[in-house]
């Protein structure tokens, strides 16, 4: 009974566990022996080249992607092939995508009260409240009228987490929430999630966009010729935040994710970092987003 | 006033009418071709979303019985399945039951219209991003939420072309119950024609009045498909 209760404080505490998980595409072994822990309120960034597994592996949180062994738990619900304990996760955790996936044959406003009137039940004047409260936080409460086709990428990109957030998630999941953008509407966006962050959020943000480059090094050097110098690239990385010598330099969890197969990693940074944008390099969100502000 | 058993049957329990049963041997004309137009398209619609989404799923019994009848029903002569409704049906029924011709074939042309709604709806459903559905799952919506709200408004919508065309066949091919005996609007215009010397030398004004009356029909179902094409298009691109 003790034992229970202290496991049951545990998981009170920690928001996404992963234990040795290990996914295949076929035959293809994507993910190997993957561990994870997530604090609540913990922002982390997964971030690695194109192909590594990266949005396999966000996508597994809320089985979108189906894990073959290992564990899964979020919010205390272990993800088998139980229905019920995969809708409830799915209600917990909100995810954005990297080409927003709006719905085109629906309003801004319908978008955002759909999953709240059918999911959670909640008569549709409420949701309708709920959907401008958080229209107007991602700043576009005039645009809620309008189809997803006549907004530009960066306000669908904010629609899209709205309507994440309508569901009141636990946990936000981003997979390349910025890569599909024009530079310009990038900020916008990020602006958007730095706010989440700074409200609390448990996130996970995926990128392949490496912000968190050793000084001078170009994040195109990351996709370089073998797998080993790219391993040995993406470690440094990890260890050596791309921030000037005269800003404080945030201090990663260096324990990048166990995937031998692909070169997978995971930035870690917890504790009490206020997030703020480093403006000076607009086109590299991520070094933007995660850096700690001068003292 | 003249009117099929089903009609007066369902008539005669709300509204006093004097109304006498005829036969389906006798029920024919326009109203014939209507009555089965429109019953057929009415049924075959849903009935092809059905399909389409069986031949799309992941369950094996499902979906391999959705393709037999898909593939069946495609590669099969109307004319064929509508004999087979006339004779042969009644070896298979127990004797006895008296099953209404023309029942039987408005079930026929559904069944047979509704194996290409299927494939129109498919393609549909094809054309759809992947991200619709991966959206709809991640909020925490079911199968058939997804389906009934995200994945069929688009996807028919896409498919509405298509949908009209086979709607526009299946009206066109109500003609052909007259091969199994039925009077749709050609052989009753036949019929008089041969009975009636006046028609000599003009015989051919009644089929083109049918066929004007067809195209009118089918030319207005075309149109009003294209009206909900522009009244749905939400994309603005
Ligand atoms: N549905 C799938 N079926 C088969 N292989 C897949 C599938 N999805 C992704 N993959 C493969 O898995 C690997 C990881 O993909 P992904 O997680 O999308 O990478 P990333 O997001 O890091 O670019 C890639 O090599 C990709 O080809
Ligand atoms: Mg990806």
């Amino acid at each position: 009974m003790a034992e229970a209760q202290k496991q049951m404080q545990v998981s009170d505490e920690i928001a996404i566990d992963i234990r040795q998980m290990n996914k295949w595409f076929g035959t293809f072994h994507v993910l190997r022996d993957i561990n994870m822990t997530v604090n609540r309120g913990e922002r982390i960034v997964i971030c690695g080249p194109s192909g590594s597994g990266k949005s396999t592996l966000i996508r597994c949180i809320n089985r979108l992607e189906e894990h073959q062994s290992g564990h899964i738990v979020v919010d205390g619900t272990e993800l088998t092939s139980d229905l019920k304990n995969i809708d409830k996760v799915r209600s917990e955790v909100g995810m954005v995508f990297q080409h927003f996936n709006l719905f085109p044959h629906l309003t801004i406003l319908e978008n955002l009260t759909l999953a709240p009137i059918w999911v959670r039940k909640t008569p549709k004047r409420e949701a309708e409240e709920t959907a401008m409260y958080f229209l107007e936080k991602v700043k576009i409460p005039e645009q809620a009228l309008k189809y997803p086709g006549q907004l530009s990428g960066g306000q669908q990109q904010r629609v899209a987490i709205a309507r994440s957030l309508c569901m009141k998630p636990r946990i936000m999941l981003f997979d390349e929430p910025t890569s599909a953008l024009d530079p310009e509407m990038i900020k916008e966006v990020l602006d958007t999630m730095i706010e989440l962050a700074e409200d609390g959020m448990t996130m996970i943000c995926v990128t392949h966009e490496m912000g968190f480059r050793p000084g001078g090094g170009e994040p195109g050097d990351l996709h370089g010729s073998g797998p080993d110098r790219r391993t040995e690239r993406a470690e440094r990385v990890l260890l050596e935040p791309a921030v000037r010598p005269d800003q404080a330099v945030p201090q990663p969890d260096p324990r990048p994710l166990t995937c031998a197969a692909r070169h997978l990693h995971a930035c870690r940074f917890s504790g009490p970092v206020p997030l703020q944008p480093r403006s000076t390099c607009p086109a590299r969100p991520i070094a933007f987003w995660w850096s700690r502000p001068k003292s | 006033m003249l009117a099929h058993p089903f009609v007066v049957k369902a008539l005669s329990g709300t509204i006093p009418f004097r109304l006498v049963p005829i036969g389906s041997d006798q029920f024919g004309g326009f109203l014939l071709a209507i009555v089965i137009g429109i019953t057929a398209i009415a049924a075959s619609l849903p009935l092809g979303i059905l399909l389409a989404l069986g031949r799309r799923s992941d369950m094996f019994l499902v979906k391999t019985l959705s393709v037999g009848f898909i593939e069946f029903i495609r590669g099969v002569p109307l004319i064929t399945l509508l004999f087979t409704a006339s004779l042969l049906l009644a070896y298979f029924l127990p004797p006895g039951t008296n099953f209404d011709l023309i029942l039987r074939v408005i079930i026929l042309a559904a069944l047979f219209s509704a194996a290409y709604i299927a494939e129109v709806v498919r393609g549909g459903l094809a054309a759809l991003p992947r991200g619709q559905y991966e959206a709809a799952d991640a909020l925490g919506l079911d199968y058939w939420q997804a389906q009934r709200l995200i994945i069929m408004p688009q996807a028919l919508k896409i498919s509405i072309p298509g949908i009209v065309s086979t709607f526009i066949g299946l009206f066109k091919d109500t003609t052909l119950v007259s091969f199994v005996g039925l009077l749709d609007p050609l052989r009753g215009v036949t019929q008089i024609v041969r009975a009636d010397i006046n028609w000599k030398g003009i015989y051919w004004e009644p089929y083109i009045f049918v066929g004007v009356i067809f195209f009118l029909i089918c030319f207005g179902m075309s149109r009003y498909s294209m009206y909900l094409e522009r009244k749905l298009k939400t994309d603005h691109r």
